[in-house]
């Protein structure tokens, strides 16, 4: 398959996404990514599908890539829950019974049904999240890219949300998720480590979490469950890894 | 400073108004100082406003605060001002306390008007800078182009340039990676034992708390479900049901003792690892 | 004291008001703005304050929201005062030009409060597109007129939360003499304002991120079609500015 995002910063930071990806990016340069991600810059070549951004197609390219920013969970354009989540729609000039339907039936899935017309400003941190990823999945884009958003989510509200996520990925999509929680990147397929402009590692999440020493030693940690299994494993208790809590005690005590 | 006391307080916003909502519904506690206390609860549980009744910002509407030797039950409070500066309060969103042209104008925004007479004020200013992590440079930047990260350090350093005698963070450790909150755990650690100073955290990060604090609440909608010390966050249960995850250490402990594995809570990981392999062997 | 939750101008009710068509509102309030200027005797003036009281009930919206406004411009009323004592006016005529304010102020509330920013920008929009000989962006200049109007909401919401800021660092701006508002004011008016445009380039940038196109038609889901009531209004309009033109003698 092709790839689908050819992303590169410089000479030596290079990024290639298809189709069906869920990506964690961590490390210390995720705002300047997110910042040639939206404005583009002297130095960046980036292609989404076979388009290239530049500042004159920039509206066909925000048709297929959406962003959940955290500097905009405080900046509302509308007035109530149902405004906010409706103005993409009206900006593609749905008509008036598609937008109700099609609102209607994705915030039951978010669970926000119940929340459609109070002021966004009175929502607690979790629902105004909520709020902002549904209102970018609306429009049916290619790639959602979320830039430190998941750490204000409740506990259950990230299990649903990472469960849409990864719908939206069988189903075509990519998933960009900057993140400074390693917890977090459990959740998802793959991990790239992008420390002081260059491309640090890259590849599928257990193999990256494995390189336990270079993700300490820039100060990244790893997740509690493969930080355990690391310490075991260097005993010589156990020999692969167990991820879930009831395997690696079953997997400690068989001896 | 001394105890904070919160006696049947109950804060509702909008009264007699079709858009009225209660926030805190009986809420009554005592703290002592010199402790490190926290508070977790799930979003919309009423966190904040904790944070701002102690600080003087809202009044309740029944019940009363009291605040070593301030009482915040509705009254006008005479040198609110001594108050607030004796309590350090982060906001949840830091961008929200910045209104400064540069950094440096930010940390020594209250000097002046507290007649705050020190003779080298811009040594204290990069001292602030030092004890959360930053250096000189961040001075002339603007604050509201800081990424996420440096504006919470900042507003950190903002609070802690006047050596409040109680510091209030809400929310902070969203957002922060590993190295960042291990730093954190580090400045609290000297703040409480060094200065002496009664430390208030409000989170939904029960990992991170539960390597710290020495007391609990646990805050569901509008009330305190319930207090006490580590013991309160080994229910799996209860956790679950007011929408809180259950810290990392306790739910792989948990299910040792399920299966009949004799291990101790411990609360950081090494401990952990060392207290495993002794029973294992 | 810091505990309000949002200035946010819109408020969320079904009534009435809330159900008229935009395009006819924006029509009717630049009519309404030809009578305020236009209008000379107090009997005109009068009528339509009585016609803007009757909007406020109907709108459902509590009458708290609309007395804020008007007891927060007392200084105003007492300036009017003094000017037309100083250039030695009428009673009547003093009395008009405050009820001339009075009624420009609760008309534009009544819009804020039963219009919600998109129908706003729908409206502008759909009555500019006639009159559109030169082709230009009506979508860039409606969301434009529209965040003039929201300025000063969303002036209060930011100065409410600089005080706020400022408070939890000591310097309590609703708790102390009036001397020392106006000190605290001054110094940082400079602020707010560079704080609230910077906002206000944020919610641009926010809703083109949202697919916003300065020369793309858009669609609203809340309006309604033009129904007897909105005829009514703009008829009482209509009514009105037939009125003046009599008053004038050119009819």
């Amino acid at each position: 398959m092709d790839d689908y995002l050819k992303y590169r910063f410089g000479t030596d930071v290079e990024i290639n996404l298809k189709e069906k990806d869920f990506v964690s990016i961590i490390g210390n340069m995720n705002d300047l990514l997110i910042y040639t991600l939206l404005f583009g810059h002297k130095k960046c070549n980036i292609f989404v599908g076979d388009k290239e951004v530049t500042y004159k197609n920039s509206y066909e390219i925000r048709k297929r890539v959406s962003f959940v920013l955290y500097q905009h969970l405080d900046i509302f354009v509308g007035e109530t829950v149902k405004d906010e989540i409706a103005f993409g729609l009206e900006s593609l000039a749905l008509k008036k019974d598609d937008i109700t339907n099609l609102i209607q039936s994705e915030s039951r899935l978010f669970k926000l049904d119940e929340l459609l017309e109070r002021d966004p400003n009175s929502l607690g941190s979790s629902d105004k999240v909520k709020m902002k990823i549904l209102s970018s999945m609306i429009v049916k884009p290619k790639i959602i890219i979320l830039d430190n958003v998941i750490s204000e989510l409740d506990y259950n509200d990230k299990l649903l949300v990472f469960d849409i996520l990864n719908e939206f990925c069988k189903n075509g999509g990519i998933v960009i998720n900057f993140t400074n929680d390693i917890e977090d990147t459990l959740f998802g397929d793959k991990i790239i480590v992008i420390y002081d402009k260059k491309v640090i590692c890259e590849g599928k999440t257990i193999s990256v979490l494995n390189e336990d020493k270079i993700l300490k030693r820039l100060g990244l940690g790893l997740p509690f469950i493969v930080d355990l299994n690391k310490y075991f494993m260097d005993y010589g208790i156990i020999d692969k890894y167990q991820l879930t809590n009831e395997k690696l005690v079953g997997a400690l005590w068989k001896k | 400073m001394e105890e904070i006391e919160f006696n049947n307080v109950t804060f509702i916003i909008n009264e007699k108004t079709p858009l009225e909502k209660t926030i805190l519904n009986d809420v009554s506690f005592k703290m002592e100082k010199g402790k490190i206390y926290s508070f977790l609860g799930a979003s919309n549980s009423g966190k904040t406003a904790i944070a701002d009744l102690i600080n003087a910002l809202i009044v309740p509407t029944y019940g009363s605060v009291k605040i070593g030797n301030f009482i915040n039950d509705g009254r006008r409070i005479k040198n609110v001002n001594k108050l607030r500066f004796d309590t350090g309060y982060v906001f949840k969103n830091p961008y929200d306390m910045f209104f400064n042209k540069t950094v440096k104008q930010e940390i020594a925004f209250g000097m002046k008007y507290f007649n705050y007479k020190v003779k080298k004020k811009s040594l204290r200013i990069n001292d602030a800078l030092k004890l959360v992590g930053l250096d000189e440079s961040y001075l002339k930047l603007n604050p509201l182009r800081l990424t996420l990260v440096d504006a919470k350090k900042v507003a950190l350093a903002c609070t802690l340039i006047y050596n409040p005698s109680i510091l209030i963070l809400d929310e902070f450790t969203n957002g922060l990676n590993y190295s960042d909150k291990q730093d954190l755990l580090h400045l609290l650690k000297l703040l409480k034992n060094k200065y002496n100073k009664t430390i208030i955290l409000l989170s939904k990060d029960t990992s991170f708390c539960y390597e710290i604090a020495d007391y609990f609440y646990l805050m569901h909608l509008t009330k305190i479900v319930k207090e006490g010390s580590r013991e309160i966050l080994h229910d799996e249960e209860l956790l679950k049901s007011i929408n809180l995850e259950v810290p990392k250490i306790v739910s792989f402990v948990n299910v040792c003792k399920k299966k009949k594995h004799d291990i101790d809570y411990y609360t950081n990981i090494h401990d952990l690892i060392k207290g495993v392999y002794r029973d294992v062997f | 004291m810091y505990s309000r939750n949002s200035f946010g101008s819109y408020y969320p009710i079904d009534s009435i008001i809330h159900r008229l068509n935009p395009i006819l509102k924006i029509f009717n309030f630049i009519l309404t703005i030809g009578i305020i200027i236009f209008a000379k005797s107090l009997e005109i003036n009068v009528f339509l304050l009585l016609f803007v009281l009757l909007l406020m009930m109907l709108s459902y919206v509590p009458s708290k929201y609309y007395l804020n406004t008007f007891w927060s411009l007392r200084y105003i009323y007492i300036l009017i005062a003094f000017i037309c004592a100083f250039f030695n006016t009428t009673l009547t005529t003093c009395m008009t030009y405050i009820i001339k304010l009075i009624t420009l102020v609760e008309y534009i509330n009544i819009l804020a409060f039963t219009t919600s920013p998109s129908e706003n920008i729908y409206g502008i929009e759909r009555l500019l597109q006639p009159i559109n000989f030169f082709f230009l962006p009506l979508s860039k200049y409606a969301f434009k007129i529209n965040s003039v109007l929201r300025y000063y909401p969303l002036f209060l919401t930011v100065q409410y939360k600089t005080f706020k800021a400022c408070a939890s660092r000591g310097i309590d701006y609703y708790n102390t003499n009036i001397l020392k508002r106006i000190s605290i004011f001054t110094k940082i008016q400079g602020n707010i304002r560079r704080l609230t445009s910077f906002k206000n380039g944020q919610i641009m940038f926010a809703s083109v991120l949202r697919l916003f196109h300065d020369r793309r038609k858009r669609s609203n889901y809340r309006t309604n079609k033009i129904g007897f009531y909105d005829l009514f209004f703009t008829l009482f309009h209509l009514v009105l500015i037939y009125a003046i033109l009599v008053e004038r003698g050119i009819l």
